[in-house]
């Protein structure tokens, strides 16, 4: 696997979130990625950003255009958060400790083709997700 | 190979080509005309010559690097022939024919050594044999490719989306679907949805064989995409089978329409396109001026 | 940060997201529709998404908040214009949107609050009859 393009924007307040869309948008031309892929990805990350904003106050998320068998986004998020307590609760949808929908974990793993979650308590979370252009 | 059975191709280069030359027009298989015969014969020439220059003294080894140029002749060779519609046995008759000349020369040289006429004929005989397989080979794969080719093709093709009616789309799905199809006709039939406005999706599964359960979750995420763009779909074709099925598996169909045919599907979906349009021409017949119903109309048609 | 305007047209309040939106922002549509449909009496409310790219969970609850907000204070709530990869998005996220009623355009959806209070209208002057 190689790593054509690689960028790192942080995430600590609301608008760095455009920032994101509009890197991940700009990447996704790049390589072609079908509109329903974008989509999806875009949304996907957004969850993840928005966990990080709700949570852990502040992190970092780097974008890569990956080249495989096919090409394709990575995105990786991590954050020196609290941390999640019960990866597998969260994961299932419905489970909130916020009064939210409880979707956006487990929704942003049924959007992409890759959904990697690592999660220490009082150590931080690391999120990687990969839409491939199939 | 004796050095000597490798000079004596190369003297009798003349006499072998003509003879196979003339093998190829004579069999069936070469719809032959005489204005493939410069092509033809030039082919065959290029080819033996190669023969004769890895055929040396010691190499009698088809995996040898020596042998590469000429594998990849017989595969050119091989493609081409598949391209114009050949079979593989006939394919691979191309370069058998040669045995025969060849076994017919070595007899006549080696008339009084019988060991080593078998010894020289086991040699030969092993690498065409070999250069055949490659025929056969060859052949399959290209075989494999079109195969591969015509199921893109398929898969491409196999969700028309039809225009049934002003304000109908349908979308007749045939065969087992696996998730790649699935996503590419939820894609095609919301797409066509939010390019022609129409209000009502028929997708008619009469010819889906088997219904699983992820088949069956794809068919009605469909259904509540299209919902939540404000269309509505409707699935036509649940055969007593799939019904049954969706039964056992506990599937829960929510709030989309099913119909057990698609004139069933389609009387309900003139009456929802029916209820919008005439309803609203009456109503606005009654109150409204004539200028004003015009721009409904306009509304409607849109 | 820049408001979302609300546009009043008779008795619809009709709001067009056009670019990605600030969470903020979005809240403050949801508190400034409430406060309207408490001073007025508005009959509906439209969202036309048609120029919307992404719909996350945030945004489908402000959508459901909004929905649900205006049926309480006795107006519907019709989203138009869903992108089809929007759409099967929210779907794949197992984001449903009950109280809120689609329509494929805005036009389409302005056709059907007109079309429900002409029933209305009708009704009321049928009983009196």
């Amino acid at each position: 696997m190689e790593v054509l393009k690689s960028k790192t924007l942080k995430i600590s307040e609301e608008k760095d979130l455009l920032n994101i869309r509009g890197l991940i948008r700009e990447y996704a031309g790049e390589i072609g990625l079908p509109e329903i892929y974008k989509v999806k990805l875009l949304t996907a990350t957004s969850e993840i950003a928005r966990n990080v904003l709700k949570y852990a106050v502040s992190g970092r998320m780097t974008i890569r255009i990956l080249s495989d068998i096919y090409k394709g986004i990575e995105v990786i998020c991590e954050d020196n958060g609290k941390g999640i307590a019960d990866v597998d609760s969260a994961m299932k949808k419905g489970f909130s400790t916020s009064g939210s929908l409880g979707l956006g974990l487990p929704g942003a793993k049924s959007l992409v083709h890759v959904f990697h979650i690592d999660s220490k308590l009082s150590v931080g979370t690391r999120v990687r997700l990969i839409v491939w252009r199939k | 190979m004796k050095s000597a059975t490798v000079d004596l191709i190369k003297r009798d280069e003349q006499k072998i080509l003509d003879e196979w030359l003339n093998v190829l027009k004579q069999s069936n298989i070469y719809n032959f005309q005489i204005s493939d015969e410069p092509e033809l014969y030039n082919e065959i020439k290029n080819f033996l010559t190669e023969l004769s220059d890895v055929l040396t003294p010691n190499t009698f080894d088809v995996n040898s690097p020596e042998f590469i140029p000429l594998k990849k002749m017989v595969v050119e060779i091989a493609q081409k022939n598949t391209a114009l519609g050949f079979s593989a046995k006939e394919s691979a008759l191309y370069i058998f024919s040669l045995k025969n000349i060849l076994f017919n020369l070595l007899l006549e040289e080696y008339e009084n050594d019988a060991l080593v006429l078998v010894k020289e004929i086991k040699i030969l005989s092993k690498i065409i044999d070999e250069l055949g397989t490659i025929i056969f080979d060859t052949f399959v794969a290209d075989r494999e490719e079109i195969i591969k080719r015509q199921r893109q093709e398929l898969l491409e093709a196999s969700t028309p989306i039809i225009n049934i009616w002003d304000g109908i789309l349908g979308v007749p799905i045939i065969g087992t679907i696996d998730s790649v199809r699935a996503q590419q006709i939820m894609d095609t039939l919301l797409n066509a949805i939010n390019d022609t406005g129409f209000d009502v999706a028929i997708i008619d599964i009469s010819g889906v064989s088997t219904l699983d359960t992820v088949t069956a979750q794809h068919i009605l995420k469909t259904a509540a995409a299209a919902k939540l763009m404000g269309a509505t779909c409707i699935i036509s074709g649940i055969s007593p089978n799939i019904a049954q099925t969706i039964i056992n598996l506990d599937i829960d169909l929510g709030q989309t329409i099913t119909k057990g045919s698609m004139s069933e599907a389609i009387k309900t979906a003139l009456e929802i396109i029916g209820r919008k349009t005439k309803k609203n021409i009456l109503e606005y017949g009654k109150n409204t001026s004539a200028e004003d119903r015009k721009s409904i109309v306009n509304l409607n048609t849109d | 940060m820049e408001k979302i305007p609300v546009l009043k047209i008779g008795n619809l309040l009709l709001i067009s997201i056009q670019t990605d939106i600030y969470d903020s922002q979005g809240l403050q549509l949801q508190d400034d529709i409430a406060n309207l449909l408490q001073r007025h009496s508005f009959r509906g409310v439209i969202l036309d998404i048609s120029s919307l790219s992404i719909v996350d969970s945030f945004m489908g609850k402000i959508i459901n908040n909004i929905a649900s907000i205006s049926l309480v204070m006795g107006a519907e709530t019709v989203v138009s214009g869903m992108q089809p990869a929007v759409a099967i998005t929210l779907v794949e996220l197992g984001l449903e949107m009950p109280n809120v009623k689609t329509t494929l355009s805005l036009e389409k959806a302005i056709q059907f609050f007109n079309e429900k209070f002409n029933r209305e209208t009708d009704q009321d002057g049928s009983s009196q009859e």
